[in-house]
């Protein structure tokens, strides 16, 4: 019975997933009327729930009620894409690490966009299919960030540690990875602008971004600590992070 | 006027994602040397996509190989593990010997025709050449050592800045670069020149005696479902019925976690069995008598065990012992004494 039932949970959560196809090509020109292209800056601000994200420090209560204090916190954004009402822009190699740990790697300019008048944005939590499987990478993607596995070859698509007396180790690690077939956790994130973004003719606009840790410990899955101080594996927890991890991004302000 | 404006405009966003697209493009190496696919073999998983093979590229991936600055304690190299007289398998060990004398679980595998891999490992867990050696460059028991800390040291050499330099326009190390030239050397690790080869080319010395040539159709009978010609091996993981040991290498299956791909593991080549005893992924057996004794009389049922053996495999005597006359064939002495392929001095 038990079983049955964590294998309806493990359907229900392979089920419910958004399938992560990665974008590729460049797609339309949004606006070709005004001939400059334009620049979008992102940054992303990380928290936990409404506190900011301060690591080796602060502790944070989980949704369980667990406590937990974050020393890593860690993820890629790729495959950014571009929205205007009628068409898209997929921003070739838009590969990024964001780590708490360093400041300059939260925020980062798009270039080149095609200008035009935009509503939302995607992007891809972690790296697509292709970039895991094909040869030595370099920039955000090189395997000395410490966000590759070796022994199965792959990136770690998000990484958060840290401690939680609730961990019978003291640790929580949770390295999520997997990019093919049920063992994905490549999670496609969209964001619609509060207001639409025009690009090209104004200033360079700044899209603030927050990314609330917390998040990996609630919806559609509460997690209990104690059951699952450590996912560093392929399979169905992982999964069920990622999950959990899909709707961690908010926009906070524009400016 | 205004379509053409548009489409120009199109053309610099086609141009501008393209120009995206090829990362490598900064690998500008001046003299090329060829990767020749050998005449009736099949087309090679790894061309050198985004990695313009040189001669320079191929004599620093020899270099990186053969340095033990790879390793924590700059004592041991890829060549430690994977020697050329051994076909560049650890002779004579069972399990790998890393730094501190640390025992690996696994036996070294011989590296030769590398390109026609599909995975890496007797598990497939390494998904390209290139990104292969960072397994055992980080491994414990291996190399301990981290990418960010051989770069660094490769990076002190000014031996190797001009070296880098050369191959790749500027002098620049990072992990790519150094991946992409053993990329270079170890895809170049081609053994084709055995008696075997010559015969079936019609090269000379290519002389078979009666015995190998009965040999030959007891191995199309009985071995070449798995271990296929001309690279005897077709590449996939299966199970071949090796008993289970208390170390329990789950094999293939700790990769893909999947029940049906328990103790599977990746068929290894014929070829150069000479040279690379002990043979199986954990090294049990010393002599191809036992592993013969294996396939007739040790074959372990179990859930996995792939569909060709279930029967087991019966051989003659007369079978086995021409059968080993066969094997002997696949040798490749040439292979094993190529300069190029050895440290330099
Ligand atoms: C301590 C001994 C040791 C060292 C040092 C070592 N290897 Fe290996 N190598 C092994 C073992 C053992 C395996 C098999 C591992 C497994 O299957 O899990 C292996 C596997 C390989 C394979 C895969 C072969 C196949 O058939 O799948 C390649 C390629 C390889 N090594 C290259 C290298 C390179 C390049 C280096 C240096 C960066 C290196 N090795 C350093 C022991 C070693
Ligand atoms: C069903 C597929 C299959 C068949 C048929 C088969 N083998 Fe194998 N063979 C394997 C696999 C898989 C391994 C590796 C097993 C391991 O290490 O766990 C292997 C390993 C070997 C090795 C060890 C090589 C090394 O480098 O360690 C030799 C030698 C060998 N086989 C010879 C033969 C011969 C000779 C025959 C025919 C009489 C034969 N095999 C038939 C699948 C097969």
């Amino acid at each position: 019975m038990m079983r049955f039932s964590v294998l309806i949970l493990f359907l229900s959560l392979v089920a419910c997933r958004k399938k992560a196809d990665p974008v590729v090509a460049p797609i339309v020109p949004v606006d070709t009327s005004q001939n400059t292209p334009g620049k979008l800056r992102l940054s992303f601000q990380n928290k936990a729930g409404d506190e900011p994200l301060v690591l080796h420090n602060d502790w944070y209560l989980t949704e369980n009620g667990d406590s937990l204090k974050i020393n890593i916190f860690e993820y890629y954004v790729s495959n950014i894409v571009l929205f205007s009402d009628t068409a898209s822009y997929a921003v070739p190699e838009s590969y990024y690490l964001v780590n708490e740990e360093k400041s300059d790697s939260k925020t980062f300019l798009l270039e080149g966009l095609p200008p035009g008048t935009y509503a939302k944005l995607q992007f891809l939590i972690g790296v697509d299919e292709r970039r895991n499987t094909s040869g030595a990478q370099t920039g955000a993607l090189d395997p000395a960030n410490g966000m590759f596995w070796d022994w199965n070859n792959g990136y770690i698509m998000a990484k958060l540690e840290g401690e939680s007396p609730q961990s019978a180790g003291g640790n929580v690690a949770y390295h999520i990875a997997g990019f093919r077939g049920e063992n994905s956790v490549l999670q496609k994130v969209t964001l619609n602008f509060p207001q639409p973004i025009v690009i090209g003719k104004d200033a360079t606009k700044n899209l603030h971004i927050i990314a609330d840790a917390l998040e990996w410990f609630k919806t559609p899955q509460t997690i209990n600590i104690a059951t699952y101080p450590v996912i560093a594996s392929l399979g169905a927890d992982a999964v069920m992070i990622s999950s959990n991890y899909a709707d961690m991004f908010r926009i906070d302000h524009i400016d | 006027m205004n379509k053409f404006r548009s489409s120009a405009l199109l053309c610099l966003f086609i141009l501008v994602v393209t120009a995206g697209c090829q990362p490598d493009a900064d690998l500008d190496p001046q003299t090329s040397i060829t990767f020749h696919t050998p005449g009736g073999w099949p087309e090679p998983a790894y061309k050198f996509e985004g990695n313009s093979l040189s001669q320079a590229g191929f004599e620093l991936g020899k270099k990186i190989f053969y340095d033990p600055r790879l390793s924590r304690d700059n004592s041991v190299s890829c060549g430690s593990c994977h020697q050329q007289f051994s076909a560049f398998a650890q002779l004579g060990h069972n399990f790998s010997h890393g730094v501190d004398n640390k025992l690996g679980n696994r036996n070294s595998p011989a590296l030769f025709n590398l390109n026609w891999h599909h995975g890496f490992f007797w598990d497939g867990g390494s998904n390209h050449i290139e990104v292969q050696p960072i397994n055992p460059i980080q491994n414990p028991v291996e190399m301990d050592e981290n990418l960010n800390n051989v770069v660094a040291k490769l990076a002190q050499d000014p031996e190797y800045k001009n070296r880098f330099q050369e191959v790749f326009g500027d002098e620049t190390i990072n992990s790519q670069r150094m991946l992409k030239a053993l990329a270079q050397f170890m895809g170049m690790l081609v053994s084709d020149h055995s008696r075997y080869d010559k015969y079936i080319t019609g090269a000379p010395g290519g002389s078979m005696s009666d015995a190998e040539l009965r040999g030959l159709s007891v191995y199309r009978s009985k071995c070449s479902g798995c271990h296929t010609d001309p690279l005897f091996s077709d590449y996939s993981y299966r199970n071949n019925g090796l008993p289970v040991t208390a170390l329990n290498d789950s094999g293939r299956a700790r990769i893909t976690l999947l029940a049906e791909d328990m103790h599977k593991f990746k068929v290894p080549s014929l070829r150069n069995l000479r040279y690379t005893a002990p043979y199986m992924h954990d090294g049990r057996f010393n002599t191809l008598n036992q592993v013969l004794d294996h396939y007739t009389s040790g074959i372990v049922s179990s859930a996995t065990l792939d569909p060709l053996l279930q029967n087991g495999i019966t051989l003659s005597a007369a079978e086995r012992s021409d059968l080993l006359e066969f094997l002997n064939t696949l040798n490749d002495d040439e292979f094993i004494s190529d300069k190029r392929f050895a440290q330099s001095e």
